[in-house]
């Protein structure tokens, strides 16, 4: 008998008449009923340490407060469904967006993204009437040479534009409605690192790109974005139903793709 | 006002950042690491809550955000070329102890975590700590039930190797 037959007559994962021909070998067999034994030994080990408590009490303290107030708030279904942002109850900021699911943004993320977010036309946060979000981030498409790296630079790969921000590609996407989609960072001696996305608007009118996505981020000592500030991007891309990350092989032929 | 229909689902989250912290040092190690993924999965899991079904386990659907977050954060890590130090943080091996012998008992059995691949460690998490079945396990993982049965053996003999266990 091989050791995940045996393994799982000590998990309990048998059918009873498997485990009836296991048990009846361990009766008789030595090493089958000693294996038996260290495979339950192995995991009442482990059972000893679940009473161990992982987790720091103030991480605990806050994350179950961002969860209680995330929890609460209630929106019907249909005031959100019309993509009618007046409906929002207030405390709330309801971001219609191209994908299937209209929600409500909890506010403390909202806040995180207010930061950067409203620029583009794919987004757009706040009631009617009230002025744009703009921050440093809108500067983001006007680099000279940026839309030119966004349709031929590879992830992975880094240049520095003519203006001397450093460009780093980080990743490509379908976005929900099929437009090739890019992430990078953008890194200026005198400003924020920038995590943006950036959307291929195939219809040839106004301007090739169009950026969705960006946040300032106080970069880590490589300069980089650190990874605790990608949160909000990540979560963005999972409600937007952005796609898995493109290979580079799939990206090559989307970037060939683009070409007029 | 009509009150909100009763529902168990910010509590039932709240009293599993234990175990998704623990998953998540079974992944990551470094502790700083963890904590980021422990925040990502609460983020995407209040995002998604409509998609979840209470009928499934609410862990194992938190554990398959958590380690699809991880699988994003490696991927992002790798292609920023940002060395995230996941091997030599000791941090995933403290923990508190109240009795002396279970605390004896708790550090040689995470010391000999600590010391098995990164799979290995995984999988016993899944299935010996969260109590998982094997199917469970799979699915968060994302592999064959089969490949956690061999994978899941392989790393209880390696276990029991390391802790003298017959």
């Amino acid at each position: 008998m091989d050791d995940e037959t045996l393994m799982a007559y000590a998990d309990g994962e048998l059918d009873p008449a498997t485990a009836a021909q296991v048990a009846a070998a361990a009766a008789t067999d030595r090493d089958v009923a000693a294996r038996i034994e260290m495979f339950r030994r192995t995991r009442a080990a482990l059972a000893a340490h679940r009473s161990a408590p992982p987790l720091p009490d103030a991480m605990a303290e806050r994350l179950a407060e961002r969860i209680r107030s995330a929890a609460a708030p209630v929106v019907a279904p249909a005031a959100v469904a019309t993509a009618e942002p007046a409906a929002a109850p207030s405390g709330a900021t309801v971001v219609p967006l191209p994908a299937h699911r209209p929600l409500v943004w909890p506010v403390a993320l909202a806040a995180s993204l207010a930061l950067a977010v409203g620029l583009g036309t794919g987004l757009q946060l706040g009631a009617p009437g009230e002025a744009p979000v703009r921050g440093a981030a809108v500067t983001a498409l006007d680099a000279p040479g940026l839309p030119e790296a966004l349709a031929t630079l590879p992830a992975g790969d880094r240049t520095t534009l003519p203006d001397g921000t450093e460009l780093a590609m980080v990743a490509s996407f379908r976005g929900p409605d099929g437009a090739l989609c890019r992430e990078f960072e953008t890194v200026r001696a005198d400003a924020d690192t920038l995590v943006s996305v950036a959307c291929h608007d195939g219809s040839g009118t106004g301007p090739a790109w169009d950026v969705r996505f960006a946040l300032a981020a106080a970069p880590d000592s490589g300069g980089y974005a650190p990874a605790s500030s990608i949160e909000a991007l990540e979560v963005w891309l999972d409600v937007t139903g952005m796609g898995e990350s493109l290979t580079l092989e799939d990206e090559a032929a989307a970037l060939a793709g683009l070409a007029p | 006002m009509p009150s909100p229909a009763p529902d168990s689902f910010a509590d039932d989250l709240i009293a599993l950042l234990p175990n998704l912290r623990r998953f998540a040092l079974s992944l990551a190690r470094a502790g700083d690491v963890a904590d980021d993924l422990v925040q990502i999965t609460v983020e995407r899991a209040l995002m998604a809550r409509d998609r979840y079904d209470p009928a499934a386990r609410l862990d194992a659907w938190c554990f398959r955000i958590l380690k699809n977050a991880w699988i994003d954060m490696t991927r992002r890590t790798r292609i920023r070329g940002v060395s995230v130090d996941v091997h030599d943080t000791p941090e995933a091996a403290v923990t508190s102890g109240t009795e002396s012998e279970d605390r004896l008992m708790v550090d040689q059995v995470l010391g000999a975590m600590a010391g098995l691949s990164d799979d290995h460690r995984e999988v016993l998490t899944l299935v010996c700590l969260e109590e998982m079945s094997y199917a469970e396990a799979a699915e968060v993982i994302g592999v064959p039930k089969g490949t956690v049965m061999s994978r899941l053996a392989r790393a209880r003999a390696a276990l029991a190797e390391k802790l003298g266990i017959g």
